[in-house]
């Protein structure tokens, strides 16, 4: 197929890209040649080598304008212009080499991690409904658990109000007392966690954990009978009000930490740029 | 071609480039020395530094900036922001850590005032004006380079920022293609292609005016 017809009126148009290429010194092999080519055979082209060669030429001869300022810096300026512990802090945050990002990456993958194994995994692992949700409930159970000194009196109270509070309260607490039924170990203990949602029963919550943690402490309370179960409660509800919590929590610190700190380098980096 | 950069590719010999000079490696420990003495608190090296390369500063970037007050403004942000960075500075030349600022404060400057009219190179309207004398001290010679100054610089206040920069910083200021590529912080291809579109918008702009040129 013929090449298109060169026109010497348009050529600079339609050559342009390869001319000013050309002019530049930015070709090499077989575009050199036809460029070369195209600026001796072609007018248009030869007028647009020369034009960019003598623009080019008159631009290193462009005059340079007096500068009209002292650019040195005052004390005040510098006062002003001195990095502060604010700046400072946005510096070490937004420094490319630093050790922030990965830093601010392990906290939250620990956050992350800590509140899998705490909450989600256990739950996951064990299907849903498992014993494993009942860490989700210890700590609203938790400042109940901690009124506990009631004594073997509130104890036996508890226990013989237990039967008339467990209808209203079993759906609450379904998801602490469902798991033992649902595991098929403590068929026993069904009644149990009723009392923990009796409603203002302070030492009820007690009862709840026992029933929850230790079958036999909660069959024991039901009968309302025996000092030691008071006890075994008490030292359940010990047991779990901090084990369950505190790593979520600190898990829930870890997380948010590392996503302030990416989330302040975004900021600062954008504040340098 | 009898073009002296038409087999370089945009690469200049060290004879070529402005800013290798033999002076450079006895300014660079100048520099470095004076930058530490400004980390320890003393204000007066760091004018010292601005005193080496105000005039530098100024010529390029009154050149990207057609506006003066406006590119004033930017080399005194340029220092500024070098006394504030300062720490950041890791080397090796402080002279082209400070050409990167200036560079830097006048695009940024360009394009927070974009589109906002300005009388380009007002001092160049002025008649009076004339170029610094050189060796062609013929009045005919002067009047020609002074309108060719002229209209130049108001091409060059018409195209785009970055398409100016790339040409002032490669025609006028020597650079080469890698060197205005990390001052502008944008790849080889596009300073080529900014250069090349810049020279041919500056064309079609002269076109009209070319005999001043061709002369």
């Amino acid at each position: 197929m013929p090449p298109a017809p060169h026109s010497p009126a348009g050529a600079a148009e339609d050559h342009a890209a390869l001319i000013v290429a050309l002019d530049a010194g930015d070709l090499a092999g077989a575009e050199l040649r036809a460029a070369e080519s195209l600026a001796a055979s072609c007018t248009g082209c030869a007028a647009l080598v020369h034009d960019l060669a003598a623009i080019r030429g008159a631009m290193t001869a462009l005059p340079v304008l007096p500068r009209r300022r002292d650019y040195r810096l005052t004390n005040e300026d510098a006062a002003r212009l001195r990095p502060s512990g604010r700046r400072r802090l946005v510096e070490w945050l937004a420094a490319p080499g630093s050790a922030v990002r990965p830093l601010a990456a392990g906290l939250a993958t620990l956050g992350v991690v800590g509140l899998l194994l705490t909450s989600g995994l256990p739950g996951a692992l064990s299907g849903f409904g498992s014993a494993g949700a009942a860490p989700l409930m210890a700590p609203a159970e938790a400042p109940f658990g901690n009124a506990a000194p009631g004594g073997p009196a509130a104890t036996e109270l508890q226990g013989s109000y237990a039967p008339a509070a467990a209808p209203s309260g079993a759906p609450p607490a379904l998801p602490s007392g469902a798991p033992g039924n649902d595991s098929g170990t403590t068929p026993t203990a069904a009644p149990a966690p009723a009392p923990a949602a009796v409603p203002g029963g302070g030492e009820a919550g007690v009862a709840g954990e026992a029933a929850t943690a230790d079958p036999t402490v909660a069959r024991t309370l039901s009968t309302g009978t025996a000092d030691g179960s008071a006890e075994s409660a008490k030292a359940a509800g010990r047991d779990a009000v901090p084990a369950v919590p505190l790593p979520a929590l600190a898990s829930l610190a870890l997380l948010a930490a590392g996503l302030a700190l990416l989330v302040g380098r975004t900021i600062a980096r954008r504040r340098l740029s | 071609m009898d073009d002296p950069r038409s087999t370089t590719t945009g690469e200049r010999s060290a004879a070529e480039r402005p800013f290798a000079r033999p002076g450079d490696e006895a300014a660079a420990r100048r520099d470095e020395i004076l930058v530490a003495r400004t980390l320890e608190g003393d204000l007066a090296a760091f004018n010292q530094l601005v005193e080496a390369y105000q005039d530098l500063c100024h010529s390029l970037v009154a050149r990207l900036v057609p506006d003066p007050d406006q590119a004033s403004d930017a080399v005194q942000e340029a220092f500024f922001s070098a006394y504030r960075n300062l720490r950041s500075y890791r080397g090796p030349s402080f002279r082209g850590w400070l050409t990167r600022i200036a560079v830097n404060a006048a695009m940024d400057l360009q394009r927070a005032r974009k589109r906002r009219p300005v009388s380009p190179y007002p001092e160049l309207e002025d008649e009076s004006w004339q170029p610094p004398a050189g060796p062609e001290t013929d009045p005919e010679t002067l009047t020609v380079t002074a309108e060719r100054g002229r209209a130049l610089a108001a091409a060059l206040a018409v195209i785009g920022t970055d398409q100016r920069a790339a040409i002032v910083l490669f025609d006028v200021e020597g650079y080469d293609y890698a060197e205005i590529a990390r001052l502008t912080g944008v790849s080889l291809g596009t300073v080529k292609s900014r250069i090349h579109r810049g020279r041919l918008a500056l064309r079609a702009i002269l076109a009209d005016r070319m005999e001043l040129f061709r002369s």
